[in-house]
C-alpha cells in the first residue's frame, strides 16, 4: 500500500489519537478485578502501533509508540507508570520491528500481537524485578503470559479487519 | 477468510511451552512458607506466617495494611488507585508475591527468615 505524504500522516495522526483513545478506554474496563495480577489490559493501544509500523514503516511506528507512551503518562499515568509501560511497549516494539522486517510473509498480525503482548509482559515484569530489586516477581509471569495469548488474539484479529479497512479507504 | 498463519501457532506455542515451564518449575517448589518478607521503598522487615498480626506499612506515596492470618498474608487495605494488590488476594506458598507497585511496597513468601527473624513491631 503506498501512500501520499498528505494520507501518510493523517493516518498517523489518526492512529495518535486512536491510540490515546483506546489507552483511556482500557482504564475504564475494570479487568484487574477479574484477573487480579496487577497491570492486566487488553492492551488495544498496540492495535494503533502494529498498524502504523505495518503500514507507515518501522520509523514511523516507533513514533507512535513515544507519543502515545509520553502522553498516556502524562494524561492519565505516573511517573511509575511510565517506566513501566515504557519498558514493556520497548521490548515488545523491538518484536514488532523485527517481524515487520522479518516475519511478514510467515506470520499475520494475530501471532505479532500475541508475541508483543507476552513481550510486553516480559517487560513489564523485568521493570519490576529491576525496581523492587527481586527477581520474585518473575512469578507473576506464568498468568501473564497465558494471558498475554488470550488478549494479543483479540487485539491481533482487531488489527486485521482495521488493516483491511484502511487498505480499503485509504 | 483466512487470518492465522503457520509463524502464529508457533508463536502461540512457544508462549504456552514457556507457560507450562514456569508452572513447572513451580509445581516442584510450591512449598508452604515459613516467613513473610515485606519490603517498604527498599527497607524490608521479615515476620511469620505462624504468628497473626496486622502490619500498618506507610511510604511516601501513601499507606498500606498488610495482614497476616491463619498462615495467609494479604493486603487489606491501600493507598494506591490501582488496589491491584488487594485484589490479589491471600497468598501462603514460597516464592509468591504481592506486590503495590504505586507505593513501592511488595510482600513476598520465604521459605525461612534467612538468618533470624527481625523483632520490628508493626
Amino acid at each position: 500500500m503506498t501512500l501520499s505524504p498528505a494520507k501518510r500522516a493523517a493516518f498517523g495522526g489518526l492512529l495518535t489519537a486512536a491510540a490515546l483513545i483506546f489507552s483511556y478506554v482500557e482504564t475504564l474496563i475494570p479487568l484487574q478485578s477479574i484477573i487480579p495480577i496487577a497491570g492486566v489490559k487488553l492492551g488495544l493501544a498496540n492495535i494503533c502501533i502494529m498498524l502504523g509500523v505495518y503500514y507507515l514503516g518501522i520509523t514511523e511506528g516507533l513514533g507512535l509508540l513515544l507519543a502515545k507512551t509520553v502522553l498516556t503518562a502524562i494524561l492519565f499515568g505516573t511517573p511509575v507508570s511510565f517506566v513501566y509501560s515504557i519498558c514493556g511497549g520497548g521490548l515488545s516494539f523491538v518484536f514488532l520491528a523485527l517481524s515487520k522486517r522479518f516475519l511478514e510473509k510467515k506470520m499475520s498480525l494475530v501471532g505479532v500481537s500475541i508475541a508483543s503482548s507476552a513481550l510486553h509482559s516480559i517487560g513489564q515484569t523485568l521493570a519490576a524485578c529491576l525496581m523492587f530489586g527481586d527477581i520474585a516477581f518473575l512469578i507473576f509471569l506464568e498468568w501473564l503470559l497465558p494471558i498475554s495469548v488470550i488478549t494479543g488474539t483479540i487485539t491481533g484479529i482487531a488489527a486485521v479487519f482495521l488493516g483491511r479497512i484502511a487498505e480499503e479507504r485509504l | 477468510m483466512k487470518i492465522m498463519k503457520k509463524g502464529d501457532m508457533a508463536v502461540i506455542f512457544i508462549v504456552l511451552i514457556l507457560t507450562a515451564g514456569l508452572f513447572g518449575f513451580r509445581l516442584f517448589g510450591r512449598i508452604a512458607g515459613e516467613c513473610v518478607l515485606i519490603s517498604v521503598d527498599g527497607s524490608e522487615s521479615t515476620y511469620r506466617l505462624s504468628e497473626d498480626r496486622s502490619v500498618l506499612l506507610e511510604s511516601e506515596d501513601g499507606k498500606c495494611t498488610v495482614v497476616i492470618e491463619d498462615g495467609k498474608v494479604f493486603v487489606k487495605h491501600s493507598d494506591c488507585p490501582e488496589k491491584s494488590c488487594m485484589n490479589m488476594g491471600k497468598i501462603s506458598k514460597k516464592g509468591e508475591v504481592i506486590a503495590c507497585a504505586p507505593l513501592k511496597i511488595y510482600v513476598k513468601i520465604t521459605g525461612n527468615g534467612g538468618g533470624g527473624y527481625d523483632a520490628v513491631a508493626g
